[in-house]
């Protein structure tokens, strides 16, 4: 059914209201303004919320200030402790690396047979380890060995009436008493003395022995 | 909604589609009233409601009317009075059907409604003070009303105004709706205080608020619309509106008005009455008994009554026939509160046509509670609530 026809409406568009009791052209504002409040409040606490930040911040920023020379005092301290410690298991490294030659001499001394003469015993210098960081040679020198073991050796110079003096000593270095102290001896030199120290003295065999030793263990 | 990009580029925006095709959905829950009838039982209002394209009469009664009465000059308008409705009518829109004696209703050619605009609203009557007026209606300063028309006539208009768009001119507040006849138009016309009073009668924010202010006739041609007859004619017919006062023609052409036509012999049915008691010398009482009676026949008293308001049907008829071509094999008559079937019956015999009178509500679903007094003075609000029924909330 179309109405419009009959409908001659003398109210103008303009003119017609509505029957909602929520009336747009008062809420608008209204919510306009509630909006614009509303923002405001959260500025306004967003600010707030940043300045109460900030002043936290400076006030842990001079906490911390105040803190920091204790903090640096105790961090040198630790540094240092741990320092200290590291030498001092440094050391405990080259203690449990130090070998006894006691026994061994002890034993050298019995097993000596009686025409020969020991001049001299010598452990040879190791090479010198490197303690410096090559990549980085500012840094400071390590304290410990950089190697777990390190290689010992012993030579044994002396003298001795016949060279089968010197065989029957080597093969003595090999027996029972010697093991795991030294290692297969080797001939280094042989040689005859120039001249007798006395007259009419036998001239003697000038020998000089290496031998290997147990090697230093630098574990703890 | 259409926006200008440039000066050749146009856009046009749809927000929602009904059935209307991007047009708002049309209210379904409207309340009509007649206000100043003169009905001393107060102010005829019904309330209407549509689901699923049939019409619900919610509530029809006599209501308390408006403060005060319709203002007849600037200087009458009063404060901004406010009317609400009881509960029962308290449907979002309403729909004004307003009797004035300066209201215009007719249908016209181009010329006589551009007569009318340019007459306007007679100056004694409206008053030149119409500033206290304004303030009165607490009018805006883009809603100045016009100034009255002088004594002389106004300034006449050069053309129509669009089709249902309300235009005031001269005191007056004009609107126009083409009718199926060619060249032809309907005008519609109300004092334009009288409008802007009417329209702030019902406040904003409270149900109901106004959705259309007509003249009582257009809203009176409007009230066939849910009669059942008129879908099964399909829309063409033929009614004789038999008022208090007064008998109208309207004839109605695939459901678009074509004729409105005052009948320029006899009166209403009062006067129709009033003949009766003449003829028969009964009293008040006796001559509705008779009227509502078949056993006494009133032909004698109401044949000089009728007869010359048949002749005037008559022409109606003939002038829709030859003018239009419409085959009227019958008449309808709305509005005549007892005596129907004499009238029906003197029209057959007398006249050679067909007549009768439906129910006022006929075509609505009445509502399952309470019974509604089916009162022909309910007939004009009916129609004001019809009409404005397409009104886009």
């Amino acid at each position: 059914m179309n109405t419009d026809p009959f409908h001659l409406n003398l109210l103008s568009e303009a003119e017609k209201m509505s029957s909602s009791p929520i009336r747009l052209r008062i809420m608008m504002p209204i919510l306009a303004l509630l909006a614009v409040a509303g923002i405001a409040i959260w500025w306004g606490t967003l600010t707030t919320q940043l300045l109460m930040t900030r002043a936290k911040c400076s006030s842990v920023r001079e906490e911390l200030a105040a803190k920091k020379s204790d903090h640096d005092a105790i961090v040198g301290s630790m540094n240092l402790a741990n320092e200290e410690a590291a030498q001092l298991q440094q050391l405990e490294m080259y203690r449990a690396g130090c070998v006894r030659w006691g026994e061994t001499f002890a034993a050298m001394a019995e097993s000596l047979p009686v025409k020969m003469q020991l001049v001299r015993l010598e452990m040879p210098e190791p090479p010198p380890q490197v303690l410096h960081d090559p990549k980085n040679p500012k840094k400071p020198p390590l304290l410990g060995p950089t190697n777990d073991t390190e290689q010992v050796s012993l030579v044994i110079t002396g003298r001795a009436a016949r060279d089968t003096t010197v065989v029957a000593f080597m093969e003595s270095l090999d027996g029972a008493a010697f093991t795991n102290r030294l290692g297969r001896a080797a001939v280094r030199s042989v040689q005859q003395e120039s001249q007798p120290a006395k007259r009419g003295e036998q001239r003697l065999l000038a020998f000089e022995l290496e031998c290997s030793a147990i090697g230093r263990r630098f574990a703890k | 909604m259409k926006l200008q990009l440039t000066k050749t580029k146009t856009i046009e925006l749809s927000f929602g589609k009904g059935k209307g095709g991007g047009k708002r959905a049309k209210s379904a829950d409207i309340v009509g009233v007649e206000l100043f009838s003169g009905d001393a039982r107060g102010v005829p209002a019904v309330r209407l409601s549509r689901k699923k394209s049939v019409w619900h009469l919610q509530a029809a009664d006599f209501v308390k009317g408006p403060p005060g009465e319709l203002p007849e000059r600037w200087e009458d308008v009063s404060h901004r009075s406010t009317w609400e409705l009881p509960a029962p009518f308290q449907a979002p829109h309403a729909a004004i059907a307003a009797n004035s004696r300066f209201s215009l209703f007719s249908q016209s050619t181009a010329d006589t409604i551009l007569q009318d605009m340019a007459r306007g609203i007679p100056a004694g009557d409206a008053a030149a003070a119409a500033d206290a007026g304004k303030k009165r209606l607490s009018l805006r300063r883009n809603e100045q009303a016009p100034a009255p028309a002088p004594a002389e006539g106004g300034a006449a208009p050069k053309s129509l105004p669009t089709p249902g768009i309300p235009t005031a001119t001269n005191g007056m507040r004009f609107t126009v709706k083409p009718t199926a006849e060619e060249g032809r138009s309907l005008e519609a016309a109300l004092p334009e205080f009288q409008v802007l009073w009417l329209s702030r009668l019902l406040p904003e924010g409270h149900r109901p608020t106004t959705s259309s202010i007509q003249p009582t006739e257009a809203a009176l041609m409007a009230s066939v619309l849910a009669q059942p007859f008129f879908a099964e004619v399909g829309g063409t017919a033929l009614v004789m509106f038999m008022l208090p006062n007064r008998v109208i023609f309207s004839g109605y052409k695939g459901g678009l008005p074509v004729l409105w036509r005052h009948c320029p012999v006899g009166g209403g049915h009062v006067a129709m009455k009033n003949a009766v008691k003449r003829g028969l010398g009964l009293d008040d009482e006796m001559v509705k008994s008779v009227l509502e009676d078949t056993l006494i026949d009133p032909r004698g008293a109401l044949e000089p009554f009728l007869g010359p308001i048949f002749g005037e049907l008559e022409l109606s008829r003939a002038y829709l026939t030859g003018k239009h071509g419409m085959n009227i094999d019958k008449v309808f008559m709305m509005g005549l509160p007892v005596g129907a079937a004499h009238v029906c019956a003197f029209a057959r015999d007398s006249f050679k046509i067909e007549m009768s009178q439906p129910g006022v509500f006929d075509g609505l679903q009445l509502p399952a509670k309470g019974e509604v007094a089916a009162d022909w003075a309910y007939l004009p609000a009916l129609g004001a609530a019809l009409a404005a029924s397409g009104v886009t909330e």
